[in-house]
């Protein structure tokens, strides 16, 4: 069969099939559709250099004094308990005077100067984060965010409604029913994901916004899973992304409530995570600040 | 697609984003019924769709990318249903309808039933360039835009393809070969 043939032919059988939506599925889309709010879409971020000089003089200073706050304020219990080995928090860098908005995917922006970023719409939770060199971010879309060193030794992820698989390590399906709307339905369905070791979760306070903050390790190896290609599954969000683990891999969460919207903030470091990369991951984290949701 | 609809939909406007999916729906259901190969599954990608599509809709910036954005949020839900559906249809098998509709004679039953089954055991994220590809006749570039992926991934992914479909219909060949040299025996 040559090419033309074969393409004649998957045109040939594609072409045969129903093309007419029901009105009955219709009408069930457009029922759903009046009882859904529409995404509110994230005010635009405030600007430095809209106000005059001498408050941007002192917004600088006080960016320094506030970077180091917020660092303090992801220590759940006055510690940092992330992925990766433990390590002093230490201030970022003057965050540059104007946020530099992260592309949507599939763009990606890669750091190679120290610089403040914004991740902004589709994300609905404008976030801004001071990014070290060797870092590239990206906006998934209306759920995820993304933030990873290059060379894969740490990640940081930003993302919204997640459904929870039921079992990591092996194909059954999602949690039924998936846990409640608040932080805390989130944070004991993830502790209580079975193969994980996960931390108790504990009260944190992140940029003025309360929730649980939690570590997941996976094991070692998954030898005795029954995998997909996709892996070790653990949430997946409503465009297809889904989040999985490598063996030995530690995610540090933190769940937060934004106003009703439910953010998680994930960093991933791995066996292979070295103490650089792991500090990189605390100067980020300790610069996020969050716009309120509006 | 009407641009004026599409904004008065985003500014929330529930008649005008019902107009919208309305004039899409037919099509958007022949799309994911041709990736998911069952009219139920194929329902429920169409409505997550609709609803996904009316929910994020404000965050829509580019109002000409409308038509793209929501196939891309169908293939999505494509492949949610697919994965949904894989560990359900693993060991069923495909029976085609002796006498079904067909536009065209010269696709034998045969044939229609081996790329059924070739399909059905694509990853989805390949069933699904194979139909925006060959079925909406979308160039791969427009489908890498679309769905966000490098273009070289759709080129592999349309390779993967149609090798499966290739091989697919080459074994049906070699099997009725042997079963008619077998009647002459």
């Amino acid at each position: 069969m040559t090419e033309n043939d074969f393409d004649r032919t998957a045109r040939l059988w594609l072409d045969d099939g129903p093309t007419a939506l029901s009105d009955r599925a219709l009408q069930a889309a457009l029922d759903e559709i009046h009882v859904t709010r529409q995404r509110r879409v994230p005010r635009p971020m405030r600007r430095v250099f809209d106000m005059n000089p001498s408050i941007r003089l002192a917004i600088g200073a006080a960016a320094v004094v506030l970077v180091a706050v917020i660092g303090f304020n992801f220590l759940p219990s006055g510690s940092w308990v992330g992925g990766g080995p433990a390590a002093t928090p230490t201030p970022t860098s003057t965050p540059t005077p104007t946020p530099i908005a992260l592309p949507r995917d599939p763009q990606t922006v890669v750091v190679s100067e120290p610089g403040t970023y914004v991740i902004d719409d589709p994300f609905p939770i404008p976030v801004t984060i001071s990014l070290p060199a060797g870092w590239a971010g990206k906006v998934g879309g209306p759920y995820a965010a993304y933030l990873d060193k290059a060379g894969g030794g740490a990640a940081i992820a930003f993302t919204l409604s997640q459904s929870i698989y039921a079992d990591p390590c092996n194909v059954r399906g999602f949690l039924d029913p998936q846990p409640g709307p608040t932080v805390d339905d989130l944070a004991i369905a993830l502790a209580g994901l079975p193969g994980l070791d996960a931390t108790t979760a504990a009260d944190v306070t992140v940029d003025g916004y309360r929730g649980k903050q939690l570590t997941l390790t996976a094991p070692d190896t998954f030898d005795g899973c029954t995998l997909t290609r996709d892996g070790y599954r653990i949430w997946q969000l409503p465009l297809g992304a889904i989040f999985s683990f490598t063996p030995g891999q530690r995610m540090a969460l933190w769940i937060l409530d934004v106003d009703g919207e439910r953010l998680v903030v994930s960093s991933d470091t791995f066996p292979a995570t070295t103490a650089q990369e792991s500090s990189e991951v605390q100067e980020i984290l300790g610069s996020i600040r969050i716009e309120p949701v509006t | 697609m009407d641009r004026a609809l599409i904004e008065a939909a985003r500014s929330g406007d529930e008649e005008a984003f019902a107009s919208i999916a309305r004039g899409s729906a037919d099509r958007l259901f022949a799309v994911a019924h041709r990736i998911l190969r069952d009219v139920g599954r194929a329902e429920d990608a169409v409505q997550q769709t609709l609803v996904t599509a009316w929910r994020e809709l404000p965050g829509l910036r580019e109002v000409e990318r409308f038509d793209a954005w929501i196939h891309r949020i169908l293939v999505h839900a494509c492949y949610t249903e697919a994965r949904q559906a894989r560990r359900w249809a693993a060991n069923v098998r495909v029976l085609s309808i002796e006498g079904a509709t067909t536009p065209d004679t010269a696709l034998s039953l045969a044939t229609r039933d081996a790329l059924e089954r070739g399909f059905r055991r694509l990853p989805p994220e390949q069933s699904a360039v194979f139909v925006l590809h060959h079925y909406l006749g979308w160039p791969l570039g427009e489908i890498a835009a679309t769905l966000g992926v490098p273009l070289g991934t759709v080129k592999s992914r349309i390779h993967y393809a149609t090798a499966s479909l290739r091989a697919a219909l080459e074994a049906d060949a070699r099997t009725a070969t042997a079963a008619s040299r077998e009647r002459m025996a």
